[in-house]
């Protein structure tokens, strides 16, 4: 049976590819949520590597040649759309709530 | 002088490592993280966890963090891929995690307290689906289909019973083994399915996965071990009870083989899997062929046990204090002559033999004389024996297309009661032989002539009221 094709992205696998605009190693892409969400989003070893897997399976992420025995990743053009949907899905999440919870209406500014 | 635990653990120290025998499944990651801490701290750190059975170093006690994870699960079918082992343990280990022991399922992390690494899964969710796709490639595939496999026999064995297989060496062994081996196989697959059920639920909703604690671990292990520790020592008894009975060459020859082959197989797949590089259609293909050829083998083994094992019976002197039922008991001056038979004790039924006289004499009445004497262990069991054999008798008759409604009752139509209650059957047509009961002897009698109301009285007056208290 197929896997369901990835719709919406959690938390960590949003920032995980945040991380890989640029190719960047395992540990590298915890080192750099943690520090990205302040300590508020943490990436294990064992989450990175089924979340890496995963997008390697989908085409989303990829593997570019390694550093110092180390393996690095990048996003690649079909991960890249999938983030700019996401981060557009998400952007027009936070418009809502400001012209429901703030009273921001369009006219308004 | 030591204590015997002292001179096993020093045999098994000889070479500086120390082995102890594990049987886990994918849900017990606390209870094996805290054996191996409890380990580290006594000075034996984990190196080596294959199969069942862990082997441990010694190091200088210390109180070290350890982390059980289920990476990425290998069938016999599959080969293992080291490319994304080693990705796998990059992770880990960069971010400060050290590999302690490895196997086909988990992989086994350790950390000083004080470090600060991060746990191995920081997602419920992620966690949950590698214990999942471990539990996928194992437990969910063997055990279904060795609870259909021991359901299917269990029905089978009671499909076959008969009514003297209660009272006969090993006639219940096609019953009682799939029993115990179905209540050892649900026990051990009721946790699994509950955690399953109960993690779902909580990994979707990002909560923490729930697992057994060590305590809770230990006492289901340790009621699970026991069971199969009893299924295996029925199994013994059984093979040796037979062994005991119908020792021959060509019986042994077959347990080895049915013994042999599967062990023989599984260590040729496993060496295959190592050692030679494949694709997995092929490793399907190579099961296939083995498991064919083993089934067959095993087959004609069986075959071949039936075939030889019912040729030589004891014969031994009858117990005293137990009537007998003689030709001359039924006027008859032919010599009683009886070759006696003995059946072998069984849980239910502590006592049982039978015997019989031939005689060719055409003229004498009553020249055939079978008898079997069966004292059950309790009067519901007599009971059940009783029913059964009646059952049985239908149940033949059906077969035989000799069925039919005048006939329904014919094996109560003796309807002998004694103190109020039935204890004659007829379990003939011809009214030559019939069952008796009382308390909890039976008697199946079978005679050349038809058992008529006074021989039966005769009977009863011989086997029962003339019986001393039964042994």
């Amino acid at each position: 049976m197929a896997r369901k094709q990835l719709q919406n992205l959690t938390e960590p696998m949003y920032y995980v590819l945040l991380c890989l605009k640029t190719p960047l190693h395992g540990y590298g892409i915890m080192q750099k949520v943690d520090q990205m969400t302040g300590g508020r989003v943490k990436v294990g070893p064992g989450t990175l590597y089924h979340l890496i897997a995963r997008f390697e399976a989908e085409d989303i992420v990829e593997q570019v040649s390694s550093t110092n025995n180390k393996k690095s990743y990048v996003m690649t053009k079909k991960g890249r759309d999938l983030l700019n949907k996401e981060f557009f899905r998400l952007k027009q999440l936070v418009l809502d709530g400001e012209h429901i919870l703030e009273g921001k209406l369009d006219g308004d500014s | 002088m030591g204590t015997v635990k002292n001179i096993i653990n020093r045999d098994i120290s000889e070479y500086g490592k120390r082995k102890r025998i594990k049987i886990v499944s994918a849900i017990d990651k606390k209870y094996l993280e805290k054996t191996y801490k409890d380990m580290a701290m006594k000075g034996w750190m984990v190196e080596n966890i294959k199969g069942i059975r862990d082997t441990y170093r010694p190091i200088e006690p210390c109180e070290l963090d350890f982390s059980v994870t289920c990476f990425q699960p290998v069938t016999p079918l599959d080969y293992p891929d080291y490319d994304k082992e080693e990705t796998y343990q990059e992770f880990c280990e960069d971010s400060g995690w050290t590999l302690a022991a490895k196997n086909e399922r988990h992989f086994i992390y350790y950390k000083m307290p004080e470090s600060k690494a991060l746990p191995i899964y920081t997602e419920p969710m992620e966690e949950y689906r590698s214990i999942w796709n471990a539990m996928k490639k194992g437990e969910l595939i063997t055990f279904p289909l060795l609870i259909l496999l021991l359901v299917f026999q269990l029905w089978m064995g009671l499909k076959n019973l008969r009514f003297d297989d209660f009272y006969r060496s090993g006639g219940l062994f096609p019953v009682t083994y799939p029993s115990l081996m179905l209540i050892v196989c649900v026990g051990y697959m009721i946790p699994l399915i509950f955690w399953l059920i109960r993690n779902r639920s909580r990994a979707k909703e990002n909560e923490p996965l729930i697992f057994d604690s060590y305590k809770k671990v230990r006492i289901r292990n340790g009621i699970y071990n026991s069971g199969l520790t009893l299924v295996f020592i029925y199994l013994i008894y059984s093979i040796l009870n037979m062994f005991t009975s119908y020792f021959n060459l060509t019986l042994l020859f077959v347990i080895l083989i049915n013994m042999l082959v599967p062990i023989g197989f599984g260590i040729l797949l496993r060496i295959k899997i190592k050692k030679i590089k494949s694709r997995r259609s092929t490793n399907i293909i190579l099961l296939i062929v083995g498991f064919f050829v083993a089934w067959a083998l095993t087959v004609s083994a069986t075959f071949t046990l039936v075939s030889h094992m019912d040729y030589e019976r004891r014969v031994c002197e009858i117990p005293s204090g137990i009537p007998i039922l003689r030709h001359e008991d039924f006027g008859s001056d032919l010599v009683f002559q009886p070759e006696y038979i003995e059946n072998y004790q069984t849980i239910m039924v502590p006592l049982s033999f039978e015997y019989s006289s031939y005689h060719k004499s055409d003229e004498d009445n009553f020249n055939d004389i079978e008898v079997t004497y069966v004292q059950a262990r309790t009067e519901w069991i007599a009971q059940i024996i009783a029913n059964k054999a009646i059952h049985d008798e239908m149940q033949r008759m059906e077969d035989n297309m000799m069925f039919d409604e005048q006939q329904r009752n014919y094996v109560y139509s003796l309807a002998f009661k004694v103190d109020g209650m039935d204890m004659a059957y007829n379990l003939s047509r011809f009214n030559t032989q019939v069952m008796l009961v009382k308390e909890n002897t039976l008697y199946f009698v079978k005679l050349s002539e038809p058992i008529d109301r006074e021989v039966l009285e005769k009977i009863v007056r011989i086997l029962f009221e003339n019986t001393e208290k039964n042994i």
